[in-house]
């Protein structure tokens, strides 16, 4: 579904991205891991337009993305719900689901998403008036991976979901995921919290130091000595 | 029951300064009406773009452009200043197209210095291009009274056309605020890039918030130079008057919102007046002293503007407001 071949991005003169390839397959939970500073932002960024870079190749279902604006992206079906939620503060929880819907035919089924939205965190249906950044940190997080959902998306990314979160939370939010998962979404899953990220996911890729250095199906991750040492610390 | 008091109490306001040029006869008193009605319109058209979050300091440049088209227009060529309305809008948008291209990515500070410099550069040009605008001398109205050359003999109608001016401008900013457009651009204003990432084409939404600003400039403009009979390029482009001050009124009365500039452009637009009569006179400048320390005092202790420590009102109303649509 989603294909990234050798891709390089830079920040001025910093090399933030070293031949990263990727591939998401269509229907997969899919995690990004790695410490910080490896990377995985700047490659949602280039992913979803935000960043422009210099070489590589990005194919979204055939199509190359590369050159995309950042709308165009998202109305071709890929979604960023950014790390630290980014929601619209002064704006209202339904307002900031609503500007989720901006292409035409996300527009056109507004109403019905914000239903669905609704039932997926039933906590959303009471915050709708209230303003987004006096929401609680999970509440927030929701509200971000709503506002992502509004848009439509085959494949959402969602950047460092359990930043900041309290365990329980963390585990709830997990679950969410692969409830989102099983309404056909694909999902490439940014995290640290590398234990539970092994658990949802089909497949992970490591990343460190701006490129790829491990992948494979998250069960044989999970039993790799170099990941139990460094990331599970077992 | 409290929608029925507003409406009420909106009657009234409306009956109350309809009825103004009847009361008071004193040109002083109607000019400064007129005054604090043109800068209204001003204040809340330089607002839109601040709605996504753009601080102008060159609306000058818009202004200058509709009172140039019109003006022009009617002492060169002899065209109604009616048809100079359109002119002047149009010119004015023009000035926003051409602005917005290099600028509209611009953020910030960015944006705010790019747009002085526009309208510094749309000054010299006024007054270097004299076959067109007499230079420095600058154009005269001629009087000849009469609703075609919008000249008047009393400053009755220049109050009513300026009152309907602010009332249509807020009518237009409230739409705007509340539209698609609107939304977009608050999203932009709280969070450009996550607005972005969402889909939201911020620089389009940015875009069109211009046209609207600069072109109602332009249109306001027009009206006020007719109503000051006298142009040239140094009022026109005037950084103080038509750049700084509807940005300093949107600041303190609160920028991005409907209502600040009303509550600016009332506070601040007889208070000019004032301290430029009192303290203009013991000592050149000494009233923009005080308008500095005014304006960081409310940049410091009320970010939001006066219309922020109005807040809670406007909360209270809207929540009965909608229980009473529920009941």
């Amino acid at each position: 579904m989603l294909n990234i071949q050798q891709v390089d991005a830079y920040y001025g003169d910093f090399q933030a991205l070293r031949d990263v390839n990727l591939e998401v397959t269509e229907g997969k939970i899919v995690a990004l891991l790695g410490p910080n500073a490896a990377g995985k932002t700047t490659l949602l960024s280039a992913i979803s337009g935000m960043i422009p870079y210099r070489e590589g190749n990005i194919s979204f279902q055939g199509q190359h993305i590369n050159a995309m604006l950042p709308e165009d992206i998202v109305s071709l079906g890929i979604a960023l719900v950014p790390e630290g939620r980014r929601l619209f503060g002064t704006l209202t929880v339904l307002e900031n689901l609503e500007m989720g819907a901006y292409s035409k035919h996300a527009r056109k089924n507004l109403r019905k998403n914000l239903d669905k939205m609704f039932e997926l965190f039933p906590i959303l249906k009471e915050r709708s008036s209230q303003q987004a950044g006096s929401l609680s940190g999970g509440e927030q997080q929701m509200c971000a991976i709503a506002r992502g959902l509004m848009t439509e998306p085959r494949l959402l990314m969602i950047d460092e979901m359990s930043l900041g979160l309290s365990p329980v939370l963390v585990k709830h939010m997990f679950n969410m995921v692969s409830e989102i998962a099983n309404t056909g979404v694909t999902i490439l899953l940014v995290e640290q919290q590398v234990n539970h990220a092994l658990k949802v996911a089909d497949e992970a890729y490591i990343m460190e130091k701006g490129h790829v250095v491990l992948s494979g199906p998250s069960a044989q991750i999970a039993n790799d000595d170099y990941v139990k040492k460094v990331y599970l610390g077992k | 029951m409290r929608t029925n008091k507003i409406i009420v109490a909106a009657a009234i306001l409306a009956l109350g300064l309809l009825a103004v040029p009847l009361y008071f006869t004193s040109t002083f008193i109607l000019h400064m009406f007129t005054l604090v009605f043109f800068y209204i319109a001003l204040t809340a058209a330089w607002n839109i773009p601040a709605f996504g979050g753009k601080f102008s300091l060159g609306h000058a440049a818009f202004f200058g452009l509709g009172a140039y088209a019109a003006s022009i227009l009617y002492v060169k060529y002899g065209i109604s200043p009616l048809i100079g309305i359109f002119a002047g809008t149009v010119c004015a948008m023009l000035g926003g197209v051409i602005l917005s291209f290099p600028l509209i990515r611009l953020k910030g500070p960015f944006f705010t210095l790019a747009s002085i410099a526009f309208a510094e550069v749309l000054r010299m040009v006024a007054i270097d291009w004299r076959s067109m605008t007499n230079g420095s001398v600058g154009l005269n109205i001629p009087f000849k009274p009469g609703w075609l050359n919008l000249t008047f003999t009393s400053g009755m109608p220049f109050y009513y056309i300026a009152l309907g001016l602010a009332v249509l401008v807020i009518l237009l900013a409230w739409w705007i605020r509340s539209s698609a457009l609107g939304y977009h651009l608050r999203a932009a204003a709280a969070d450009e890039d996550a607005a972005k990432a969402l889909g939201i084409n911020t620089a389009k939404s940015h875009f069109f918030a211009l046209m609207w600003s600069s072109g109602l400039t332009g249109m306001i403009a027009v009206f006020y130079v007719f109503y000051n009979y006298v142009l040239e390029p140094g009022t026109a482009f005037s950084m103080d008057l038509f750049s700084l001050q509807p940005a300093m009124n949107g600041i303190i009365g609160g920028m991005g919102t409907v209502w600040g500039p009303v509550i600016g452009a009332i506070i601040m637009t007889p208070l000019g007046e004032f301290l430029r009569f009192y303290l203009g006179t013991i000592q050149q400048g000494l009233n923009f002293v005080v308008y500095g320390l005014m304006l960081i005092a409310v940049v410091n202790f009320v970010p939001g503007g006066i219309v922020s420590l109005m807040a809670p009102w406007f909360k209270k109303k809207k929540s009965g407001e909608s229980s009473a649509r529920d009941n």
